[in-house]
């Protein structure tokens, strides 16, 4: 009897469709404002929403402190000291030029995360502009749609590939290679969103009543915000996540300590000393970890799932 | 009270038999539809290769130096004949937009141009590793059916905390855990147990662990649209009818609910099986497997110019056409998207 309670339609629901439904939506607008406010009420009382959050914030924090107060150089190694284990001196041992591990990983891990926040943001505030353009104005969508198209047939991984091999790799280049794909899947899912509001009565009352292109297109951007939070804290986790898969390949920053290339560095010692790509592997794992369940516990406040990609 | 129900269920599906013919007729079945949208489908998909080619021509020729500056002790001490012959051999002779055509007729001709790093044609190194890739990639897609599709059904079947929590465990291990790791992972593990990780031409045991590994997030995202999809034909009011009935909750799985909950899944398995060849480029990168994605790595550190064309046009039809089958999937499975 239980279970019958549980999945079925309650009756009201049932019989929904016998009597009409006042109308809902227009009242959407001054509902969905207050939604940012309780969402964030909602994350606060979901714990693991709460730890990811915390707990990567307090990576964040760690791997800016950690390489400034540490008595290591990032790039000066002492060729007597390779391939250690853990000591005082060495919390994490050294690598195989000698260099400290400990102090090398939280560089990695602040120089990936500069990488995906900045590389995020660009993409999320593209994805939100051409977004709602493609689903307010439907000339541009005519124009934009077979781009679109095209950009989504490419896989990032190719793109990636070919930047570095094109232009070398380097900081600015990365975040490059990693916006020209990124901003695709963020800009439909805002696109179709854009769309379903536009039929809506309240925006055909407001177009009536005389209010300018560009303030509709601003009462846009505000309904849209929280899918604008969800995707970019989807996008984060998958530009980290990106860069150590480039970074694993060999083709990632030079000369500069990432979790990919520290990962990459550790892989010909995994069978004598493996803790040298497990540290990168732990690290990598915890910072996107704890991301992603910061936001699926966003998703589950803004009440929406994560289906396809 | 019983006998008049079954009476009833009698009559309804002697009525449905009877009409049947009239229930499928609605559907517009006629040829016409499937050749107009079969040809614009295809029209769309050769239009999105092409850009692409286009595209990866472009950022090819960006590259710095050619194969003869690489190459300079050789360049140095050869007469000049050579050197043309050579320059011939890689299009170097000729402007962009020639170089361009002679590069796309490679593409339609089989050959696919010169390597830069072997001198010869591209196809004849790629053929093998293509088919080493494809051996992966199907044991891939078939372990990440046999573990997709029961853990989904499992994970949807009962609405406890349990469950739940397992459901959102897996998916945040399937989007935190890029496929190199969980490689690493089981290399280490399976290097510890004994177990067979290093490659041999023709031994398929071999490529177990790798494709096991391929499989993991993509058998995780699968089972997650599952679960989804199962929950969702939960809802719908049939399931009420049939429970108001008294259909247990086996039958009502098995017999009503997985059906059509199996048919919008089976859309994603194009995506699928592009998962599962993109997840091979790092997986075959770890177990030192000579297949296409290395050799896609490799040409990318040597700058191999043809070769990285090739690759990656190779890539994008496999991609374009895995979009195809699925808007034709999609197309066959939902006849109302075939009447819009």
């Amino acid at each position: 009897m239980k279970k019958i309670e549980n999945n079925s339609l309650e009756t009201k629901e049932l019989f929904s469709w016998s009597e009409k439904k006042p109308e809902t939506k227009v009242v959407a607008l001054s509902k969905h404002q207050s939604a940012v406010k309780e969402a964030m009420k909602e994350i606060f009382s979901n714990k693991l929403a709460f730890f990811g959050l915390l707990f990567f914030i307090a990576m964040i924090i760690t791997s800016i402190i950690a390489p400034m107060v540490s008595q290591w150089d990032i790039t000066v190694g002492d060729d007597k000291k390779i391939l250690q284990g853990s000591s005082a001196e060495h919390w994490f041992g050294t690598d195989s030029f000698g260099r400290d591990v400990w102090t090398r990983l939280w560089y990695g891990v602040s120089i990936s995360a500069l990488l995906a926040i900045i590389s995020s943001s660009i993409n999320v505030t593209i994805a939100t502009l051409i977004g709602i353009s493609a689903g307010y104005f439907k000339k541009f969508d005519l124009v934009s749609a077979p781009f679109i198209k095209i950009l989504y047939s490419l896989p990032a991984i190719l793109i990636l590939i070919l930047f570095s091999v094109v232009f070398g790799s380097s900081f600015q280049i990365m975040i490059l290679s990693l916006v020209i794909t990124g901003w695709v899947g963020p800009s439909q899912q805002i696109r179709g969103q854009t769309l379903r509001i536009r039929n809506q009565d309240f925006i055909i009352a407001s177009q009536t009543l005389g209010t300018g292109k560009f303030k509709i297109f601003g009462t846009f951007f505000n309904l849209a915000i929280p899918t604008i939070i969800i995707q970019f804290s989807m996008l984060f986790p998958r530009m980290i996540l990106a860069e150590a898969t480039l970074g694993f390949l060999g083709l990632s920053i030079p000369d500069t300590p990432t979790i990919g290339t520290m990962i990459n560095d550790g892989r010909e010692y995994i069978l004598t000393h493996p803790m040298q790509v497990f540290y990168p592997i732990i690290s990598l794992v915890s910072l996107v970890g704890s991301l992603q369940f910061f936001s699926f516990g966003l998703e589950k406040a803004f009440g929406s799932s994560r289906t396809g990609r | 009270m019983r006998n008049s129900t079954i009476v009833h269920s009698k009559e309804l599906k002697s009525f449905i038999k009877k009409n049947k013919s009239s229930f499928s007729s609605k559907l517009p079945k006629s040829s016409k539809y499937w050749t107009k949208s079969i040809t614009k489908l295809l029209m769309s998909a050769f239009l999105i290769a092409f850009a692409v080619f286009t595209l990866v021509f472009i950022l090819v020729n960006l590259i710095p130096g050619n194969p003869l500056i690489i190459d300079k002790l050789i360049a140095d001490k050869a007469d000049e004949a050579t050197i043309k012959a050579m320059m011939d051999k890689f299009y170097l002779n000729d402007p962009y937009i020639i170089r361009y055509f002679k590069s796309l007729g490679d593409m339609f001709n089989g050959s696919l141009g010169t390597s830069g790093t072997y001198g010869v044609n591209v196809s004849s190194i790629i053929f093998e590793k293509l088919l080493l890739s494809f051996q992966i990639g199907f044991m891939a897609i078939g372990f990440s059916i046999i573990i997709g599709i029961p853990f989904g059904i499992f994970l949807a079947r009962r609405k406890s905390t349990g469950s739940d929590i397992i459901a959102a465990a897996s998916s945040v291990l399937a989007f935190s855990i890029p496929t190199f790791v969980f490689g690493i992972l089981f290399m280490y593990i399976s290097f510890l147990l004994g177990l067979p990780i290093i490659f041999e031409f023709g031994n398929w045991y071999t490529l177990l662990i790798p494709s096991l590994v391929i499989s993991i997030p993509v058998g995780l995202t699968y089972s997650r649209y599952l679960r989804s999809s199962i929950r969702e034909e939960y809802q719908k009011q049939y399931v009420a009818l049939a429970r108001i009935k008294g259909a247990s909750e086996r039958k009502l799985l098995w017999s009503h609910i997985i059906k059509p909950a199996l048919y919008p899944v089976a859309t994603y398995f194009p995506i699928i099986v592009t998962m599962a060849l993109f997840g091979s480029i790092t997986v075959e990168s770890v177990f030192s497997i000579p297949g296409t994605g290395t050799f896609l790595v490799d040409s990318a550190i040597d700058k191999d110019q043809a070769a990285l064309l090739a690759i990656s046009t190779i890539y994008t039809i496999a991609i374009v056409i895995s979009f195809f089958l699925r808007d034709i999937m999609i197309r066959f499975i939902d006849p109302r998207v075939r009447t819009s």
